[in-house]
This record gives structure tokens, C-alpha cells and sequence, in this order.
């Protein structure tokens, strides 16, 4: 195989037709016969060789590659020789060639005249859409409410469910205690335990700013979130303040319906005895889908909700184990977690948490002090050099559509609410 | 039943909030000839390493002393006259171009038995056959510090030791784990310990163990030299590489905190810091011990005082000023937790009074928030976006130019968890972090997860508490590695 002519052309001309050995500028073009009137001297040496057994051979440069421009240095015959004699290979190596030919050229092109182009070999920009692992708040209870507390426990609290559905998350702080229902009404569900009419109001805002409060705050949400997953069936690992499936009977694996990224249903492992592959023995060891969730500030009053998949390790199906006592299977299994692998697992949570609904939705009581998070994951678009449309794997970001039920959930639980409030606060209280 | 509009509030069409993405290239490093390159490999492979050509660093011949059993001491020799030659590579792993006077690095190295310390069979049986724990790993320690007390004492001392360990040491003293009454339980790890006595000798170290030298590590040949010599070439006294396009005059300082060894209170810390200049030439330094308890102050990471941050500056701009030989015309902070108001005032107090510019910053390696892209790929390196407020930068990923994705995990973002000063833009101070990943000497990985200035304050830490309070840690960044 030969090197094909406009290679050829390339290489003399960017290399000036002067060999390219340091120091040498042999000009490799001479006066000839009257018939010939141009002699060519130089050489097109081989960087990497033509054949796999000669000099420099043994790369995975393919035959049309190895006679490209790119694997090709102009020489004189004496340096050609050198670089390709026996007792030199090891100093004439291929990214020592390259760096001989580059320099080269750049000392062509400047004595040209030309100005040097460092960017030009950046690959070419592209526009890219990325997603996150990050749910957008889309409204946050308003108030908190602290009254005096009688109770020193938070055990001794026992919230009583005044409509169905709500969900009653509470802390107790210097003796308050903190809901995000309005404990002056004497019909809420701490009647029994605060004193209404030394209740304490505090807008949600006022919080977030004081560090300490925030705390607080965060806390409260974290209360939120245990309610919403114990709904779910979700188990709390306190250890690793996670969420996390459980066999509902012992020794049977588990696995949930939901719409995963490419079709409408399919289901998932969520608790599972791995087996040998080779001989389909069961593994000592179960493992349980879990995820972590946290909700945090992102500015500018926006509060999002954070998912991160884990895998939760079990002897038998309930009792915790640390990975390091059941050896790297499970670490490699763990840390095997690939960037698609991540993208169908944060998809499963969001469906599962938001039960394929646009929304996860935490139910307060009253329209405006309800917590919804949208399952919309976050994105945006990116302009950067791309990673090569072969490694594309298949992704339609599914948008949920509201049905009468979702959209009756979103208003608020109480049929009673009246939209024609909205924005007016204290129109809202003087309704209770 | 009649339709009812969506509720306004709830609109999940107009997702808020949504990430702004740049993309920062992948900074390029510096070589010999000023060649520039972004990879550590292909850069020295083709021009030679940065000292070469650009200050009276270069080594032009190494001294190398050797410590181990007779068998290993042999078997080192060899091995590094070997890869010292060159080591071929295959898809995945560039060729290690060698050792040699001319090519790869552009040095030679020499061996002579007046370097050598062997380990006797007796002196190691009696280290080896300690019942105790505790016993056997200071017995070890002394036997070891002996040799590089005889080596120091010789007429010729070589430039730099291998330490050869067999498996029976690694097995038997690798690490100690005791508790005393004065100081509680204590974690010791020998490789830190040995990097802490021969700091007494002025001995820059390499540890190599046996499996390295007879084939049972199964990492790649040409992996194993790559990291081997880049590593012998900065401890040597050579830079590998420079950063290439950091602003000149920059002070780029990393606070890291440890708990001393030998202190009974599990309350105790001492700070550490480690300045850079814009050529990557390093400096680590010992602050002051303090207490921080963290159910008292409700952090677990530590905080200076506005006096402890004002003494830890005042420290490092004395110290750069006589090592550099200059004023730094402008200071850059990272500390991995934010900067508490006293730790911003000390900090402040003392960089006003001497330099015009300077930002402090803190970066948190986390894993809340990710980017996903729909690629088997994760995001690239050098991808930066804004989520609201926070600021993330991901110094791991996806490597275009290299066809390549560096790490097993599905890579994380740093984030920007405080920016105080403000002196520099956000993408300059960014771009900066994404230049200094790339300055761990100790490898020639392209890039890491945290910039120089903070990547190794644990492993320093580690080294440094086994050096007495009494005695003077030295500062040069190659006694840690
Ligand atoms: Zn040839
Ligand atoms: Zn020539």
C-alpha cells in the first residue's frame, strides 16, 4: 500500500521540504537534468512502520492510518536511517517523532510568516442538553407554628389525624413545639399537648436566613420526608439516613411496578438475593434499593429535593452488614454504578416517590402550607466538546400529565379551599 | 364535570431553577522547550520534563541508595535498571518512555553499594519475632531509622532512597493500633512513620514493595514507571511539568487540619498549610495546635480563630517570602469547610496588610447533586455550572481529548461552598482549581478530584503528626510524597 498523493503533498509542503531532524535543514529538493529539472531527496519516513515487524510497528494504527499524513516525518536518507536503525529504537520513539515533526513545522510555519494556532486542534464545540439529580421545589409551607409544649418527648406526642391524608411532622425545641399546622385552632392535631393560645407564628423566609433555624427547618423537612416514605413502605437506616425496601415476607425477593425510561411499565428489583452466574447459587448477602434524599437551599428563596441512589446490604434480608465484611463483590457492585445506570435509578425514585404523578406531594392540611416538589428532573443545556455519539444510550425524558386526580391533589386536600384567595393572607385566615 | 385550570403554583412545564453550563478546556501543562501539552505522559515523552531545559533543577545523574534484605536490595537494583530503559505500553497505557541520558527523562542513574543498607537476617528476626504489636512496629521503626542514620553518616550520601519491603514486613508492622493511657487509641501506618524519620536525614524516599518488584502487581508495567519515575524526578528536585498559564505571583494556599499524635484529648488539632507558586513549587508547613470540639461547636470540621488565622497567614507569606524569593502579588485560599467570620477577619487582617489581591474559597467534595448526562459517559471534565446560588466544577469525568473517562464511580462535582474577597472572577479562580488538580508530581495522572493545596493535607497530616512538636518539619513538598 502506498501513501496516497495528497498525503504526500501535505508533508512536503507543511514541513517545507527540509528534513524535519533537529539541526539539520538539509533542503531536500535539488537542481536535476534539463529533462528532470527537480530531484527529490527527502524521505517519507515512517513513525509508526508500514508493516507491524518493522521499526516503531506495533500499534493499533490500522493500514490506511499508518500511511496518513499524521503517522509520516520528511526526512533526509542519512536521518531516515538513523531513526529507524536497530540500536536506536528506543531513543526514536513514536511521541518523540511526533514531537520532531511538530516542532518542525512550527519553525516552517514562523519562518513562513504564519501565526502559530494553539486552539486548533480543541475538538469542535457542541450543544448538549444534561440532566440532574436534583427535583425543584415548586412550593414550601409558608408558616411555622411554635407553641408551648407539655410533652418532653417527642414519643409522648401523638398527633391526631384530623383529615385524612395529612401528614403531621413536628419537632420539639426549647420547649415548643414546631408544626406546619396552625396551632392557635384549637382543633389541630397537638390540641391535646401545646398551648394554642400562646402559639407563635413565623414565616418559613425568616427562618432560612438565621443559620440556626435553618437547622431546625431542615429538620422538620427530614420529619416530612420520613412520613412521605413510611407511606411509601420505605424503611429508615438511621446509620446512614437513607431510605430503603424490605422483604415483605422473610426470604422472598421484592420488586415494584413504575415507568422506567423507555416504555410505559415495567417493574423493578427492589430487595434481591444476587446469584453466581456461573452456577446460579445464591450469594450470603441481599441487596435492597435505598436512596438518600435531602432537601437543600440553592438561593434566592428556591429549595430543592436531592436523590441519590443507594444499595443497601443485608445478610438475610433485614439484618445490616458493612460491605468490607463481604469482600469486594459488593463494593465493585457499588462502585459499578455508571452514569446511565444513574439516570434509570434516579428515574425509578422520582416515579416511585411522585407515584408517576408530576409532583411529590406532601400534605399539610391547607392549600397554601402543602410541600410540593415537582418530579421534572432539573436540566440544562451545555456547550462543550461532547462525548462521541457512540456511547448514546437511549433516554426520552418522560413529562408527567396531569389527571383530574393529581390536579385535585395539587389544589389541596379541602374541596373547601377557595382559588379566588390566592394571594391574599389574610383572607386565608380568617376562613379557619 | 367541568375542566379546571391547572393550578398556576404547581405548573410543572416552567421548571425553575435550571443549570447554566460552561465548559473550561482541559488546562495545558508546560515541558521542556516550553513544549505544552494537556496530558503529563504524552508532554514528557515528547519534550523531555520541565526542568530540563528551563532552570538549574535537572538532575542530570541521580544517586540512588537502597535499603532492604540483601535478595531485595538485588531485586530493586534490577528492576529499576530495567524500567529505567523503558517500558512498552499497550492500548490503554501510553509507553514509559525510560530513565536515560537520552530520552525520557534525560538523566541516569547510578548505584553503588556505599549507598546500600541491607537488612540482616538476625536484626529482622528479632523485629519480625516481637509479640507485641505496639513493640514490633517501633522496633521496626528503630531498625530502619539506624540504616538511614549509617547512610547519612557515609562520606557519599546518594540523592535518594528506595525503600524495598518485604511481605513479611508489610504483614507484621505495617500499621499499629494501640491505646495508652496518655494518649488514647492510636492508628500507625509505617509508610507515614518512615516518611517522618528519614525527613531527619534530609532523605527523600520511595517505597516500593515486593510484589511491584517481582511481577505479582498486576497494575500495567508501563503505569508502574510512569508514576515510579515522575515521582523520583520531583523528589530528585525537578519539575516534571509547570502549570502553564497560572497568573505569575500567586500564593495558592491550602489549610488542612490533623490530630496530633501523643495527645490524650481527642479534641486536639494542629493546622497545617500548603503554599504553591504558578511553576507548582511547593511548601508545607506546621501552624499551632488547638482545641475544637465538635458537639461544643456543632461542626466536626475545624475552625481558626481570628488570632489562629491571623498567626497561620502571617506564617506562610514570611515563609514564601524567604523560600521564593518573593512578595506574592496576590493570595488564593482553598480549605475544604467555609470560613467562619472569626477565620475570614485573621485571614483578611494579616493578606491586607501585605498583598493587593485575594480570594478565599472553599470547595466541598460532595455527592448531592450530579449531572446526568444520556451517555454511557458522565459529564466532562472542566464542566462548570450554576444551580441557583451554588457552584459546582467537575474535576473528574469524561476526557475528550483522551477518548477517556478517568475513575470507576460515576463521577461527582466539587462544590463551591464559600467564596470570600472576590478579587478574581469566579471562572478565573475556577479555571485556576482545574489547573492545580493537575500538579500532583506523585503520579502522572492527567488530572485529580482536588486541587494540590488541599488534595494531600491528610496524607500530610499523617506524616507530619509523627514528627515531634520540637522539631522543625521541613518544608519542602517532596519529603511527603
Ligand atoms: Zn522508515
Ligand atoms: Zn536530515
Amino acid at each position: 500500500m502506498a501513501v496516497p498523493v495528497a498525503q504526500q503533498r501535505k508533508l512536503t509542503q507543511r514541513s517545507g521540504n527540509i528534513c524535519a531532524f533537529p539541526e539539520c535543514g538539509l533542503l531536500l529538493t535539488a537542481q536535476g537534468t534539463p529533462e528532470d529539472p527537480v530531484v527529490v531527496l527527502g524521505e517519507m519516513a515512517h513513525i509508526v512502520a508500514e508493516s507491524p515487524n518493522g521499526p516503531r510497528g506495533d500499534s493499533p494504527l490500522t493500514p490506511e492510518e499508518r500511511n496518513r499524513y499524521e503517522n509520516l516525518i520528511l526526512l533526509c536518507n542519512q536521518h531516515h536511517q538513523l531513526i529507524d536503525s536497530e540500536g536506536a529504537l528506543a531513543k526514536y520513539t513514536v511521541e518523540r517523532l511526533h514531537a520532531m515533526k511538530e516542532a518542525h513545522e512550527q519553525r516552517i510555519e514562523r519562518r513562513l510568516g504564519g501565526r502559530s494556532n494553539v486552539s486548533s486542534d480543541l475538538p469542535p464545540m457542541v450543544n448538549d442538553t444534561v440532566y440532574s439529580n436534583v427535583l425543584p421545589v415548586t412550593q414550601m409551607p409558608r408558616y411555622i407554628y411554635g407553641a408551648p409544649c407539655s410533652a418532653r418527648r417527642e414519643n409522648e406526642v401523638r398527633p391526631a389525624a384530623t383529615s385524612a391524608g395529612m401528614m403531621t411532622p413536628f419537632i420539639l425545641r426549647e420547649g415548643r413545639l414546631w408544626a406546619f399546622q396552625d396551632l392557635r385552632d384549637t382543633s389541630n392535631p397537638f390540641a391535646d399537648v401545646v398551648a394554642c393560645t400562646e402559639t407563635e407564628r413565623f414565616s418559613t423566609k425568616e427562618w432560612w436566613t438565621d443559620p440556626d433555624r435553618l437547622g431546625w427547618y431542615v429538620a422538620l423537612l427530614n420529619r416530612s420526608l420520613n412520613k412521605l416514605t413510611g407511606r411509601l413502605g420505605l424503611r429508615l437506616d438511621h446509620d446512614h439516613h437513607r431510605y430503603y425496601f424490605e422483604p415483605e415476607a422473610a426470604g422472598v425477593e421484592r420488586s415494584v411496578p413504575y415507568r422506567p425510561l423507555n416504555a410505559s411499565r415495567a417493574t423493578r428489583s427492589v430487595v434481591w438475593q444476587p446469584k453466581k452466574r456461573a452456577t446460579g447459587e445464591a450469594r450470603n448477602y441481599w441487596l435492597h434499593r435505598a436512596v438518600s434524599l435531602r432537601f437543600f437551599l440553592i438561593g434566592d428563596n428556591q429549595w430543592c429535593l436531592s436523590v441519590r441512589p443507594e444499595l443497601r446490604v443485608t445478610s438475610d434480608g433485614f439484618e445490616s452488614i458493612q460491605a468490607k465484611y463481604i469482600g469486594r463483590q459488593v463494593t465493585r457492585k457499588k462502585s459499578r454504578l455508571f452514569n446511565h445506570d444513574l439516570l434509570g435509578e434516579v428515574q425509578f425514585w422520582r416515579d416511585f416517590l411522585g407515584r408517576s404523578t408530576p409532583r411529590i406531594f406532601f400534605p399539610f392540611g391547607t392549600d397554601r402550607q402543602n410541600l410540593i416538589v415537582s418530579t421534572s428532573l432539573s436540566s440544562g443545556q451545555v456547550r462543550w466538546p461532547g462525548i462521541p455519539a457512540e456511547h448514546d444510550m437511549p433516554f426520552k425524558n418522560v413529562e408527567y400529565v396531569d389527571d383530574l386526580f393529581t390536579w385535585a391533589e395539587a389544589e389541596g386536600l379541602s374541596e373547601d379551599d377557595d382559588p379566588a384567595d390566592e394571594g391574599d393572607e389574610d383572607a386565608e385566615e380568617m376562613l379557619r | 364535570m367541568t375542566a379546571r385550570p391547572a393550578p398556576p403554583s404547581v405548573s410543572p412545564a416552567g421548571s425553575p431553577s435550571l443549570i447554566a453550563s460552561t465548559y473550561f478546556p482541559e488546562p495545558l501543562l508546560q515541558f521542556a522547550d516550553d513544549g505544552l501539552h494537556i496530558d503529563p505522559k504524552a508532554g514528557i515523552a515528547r519534550y523531555g520534563p520541565r526542568s530540563w531545559t528551563a532552570s538549574g533543577r535537572h538532575p542530570t545523574r541521580l544517586r540512588v541508595g537502597l535499603i532492604g534484605t540483601a535478595e531485595l536490595v538485588e531485586a530493586a537494583r534490577t528492576w529499576m535498571r530495567s524500567r529505567a530503559e523503558g517500558v512498552r505500553g499497550d492500548v490503554n497505557n501510553p509507553e514509559f518512555p525510560g530513565w536515560m541520558p537520552d530520552r525520557g527523562f534525560f538523566s541516569s542513574l547510578e548505584f553503588d553499594d556505599a549507598w546500600n543498607e541491607e537488612l540482616g537476617q538476625t536484626e529482622l528476626r528479632q523485629v519480625l519475632e516481637i509479640k507485641s504489636q505496639k513493640d514490633r512496629f517501633h522496633a521496626a521503626l528503630t531498625l530502619f531509622e539506624t540504616k538511614f542514620r549509617q547512610l547519612a553518616e557515609r562520606d557519599s550520601v546518594p540523592d535518594y532512597v528506595v525503600i524495598a519491603l518485604s511481605d513479611q514486613i508489610v504483614a507484621r508492622c505495617g500499621t499499629a493500633d494501640y491505646t495508652s493511657k496518655e494518649t488514647g487509641a492510636v492508628h500507625r501506618d509505617l509508610r507515614r512513620a518512615l516518611k517522618a524519620s528519614a525527613m531527619k536525614f534530609r532523605m527523600p524516599t520511595q517505597i516500593v514493595r515486593a510484589p511491584t518488584l517481582d511481577g505479582r502487581d498486576r497494575t500495567p508495567p508501563s503505569r508502574i514507571a510512569w508514576n515510579f519515575f515522575t515521582a523520583m524526578y520531583c523528589k530528585a528536585g525537578g519539575y516534571p511539568w509547570s502549570p502553564y498559564g497560572l497568573t505569575p505571583g500567586t500564593c495558592y494556599v491550602g489549610i488542612g487540619f490533623y490530630r496530633p499524635l501523643g495527645s490524650a484529648a481527642a479534641t486536639m488539632q494542629t493546622s497545617l498549610v500548603q503554599a504553591f507558586d504558578e511553576r507548582g513549587e511547593g511548601l508545607v508547613l506546621r501552624g499551632h495546635e488547638f482545641e475544637w470540639d465538635p458537639n461544643k461547636t456543632g461542626s466536626r470540621s475545624p475552625h481558626l480563630t481570628a488570632d489562629g488565622a491571623h498567626q497561620l497567614m502571617a506564617l506562610v507569606l514570611e515563609r514564601y517570602e524567604s523560600v521564593m524569593k518573593q512578595t506574592p502579588a496576590r493570595v488564593v485560599v482553598h480549605k475544604t469547610s467555609r470560613y467562619w467570620p472569626d477565620e475570614r477577619d485573621g485571614f483578611r487582617a494579616v493578606i491586607e496588610s501585605r498583598v493587593r489581591r485575594y480570594d478565599l474559597m472553599a470547595l466541598e467534595a460532595q455527592s448531592r447533586v450530579r449531572l446526568i448526562t444520556t451517555s454511557k459517559y458522565p459529564p466532562l471534565r472542566g464542566t462548570r455550572f450554576s444551580f441557583g446560588e451554588l457552584d459546582y466544577l467537575y474535576t473528574t469525568g469524561y476526557i475528550p481529548a483522551l477518548n477517556e473517562f478517568h475513575g470507576m464511580h460515576v463521577p461527582a462535582p466539587l462544590q463551591v461552598a464559600d467564596h470570600v474577597g472576590q478579587d478574581s472572577s469566579r471562572d478565573t479562580l475556577l479555571r485556576e482549581v482545574l489547573a492545580l488538580t493537575k500538579l500532583n508530581w506523585n503520579s502522572a495522572a492527567l488530572g485529580g478530584l482536588l486541587p494540590i493545596t488541599i488534595k494531600f493535607s491528610g496524607l500530610v497530616g499523617e506524616i507530619m503528626r509523627e514528627i515531634p512538636a520540637d522539631r522543625e518539619p521541613l518544608p519542602q513538598f517532596k519529603f511527603y510524597i
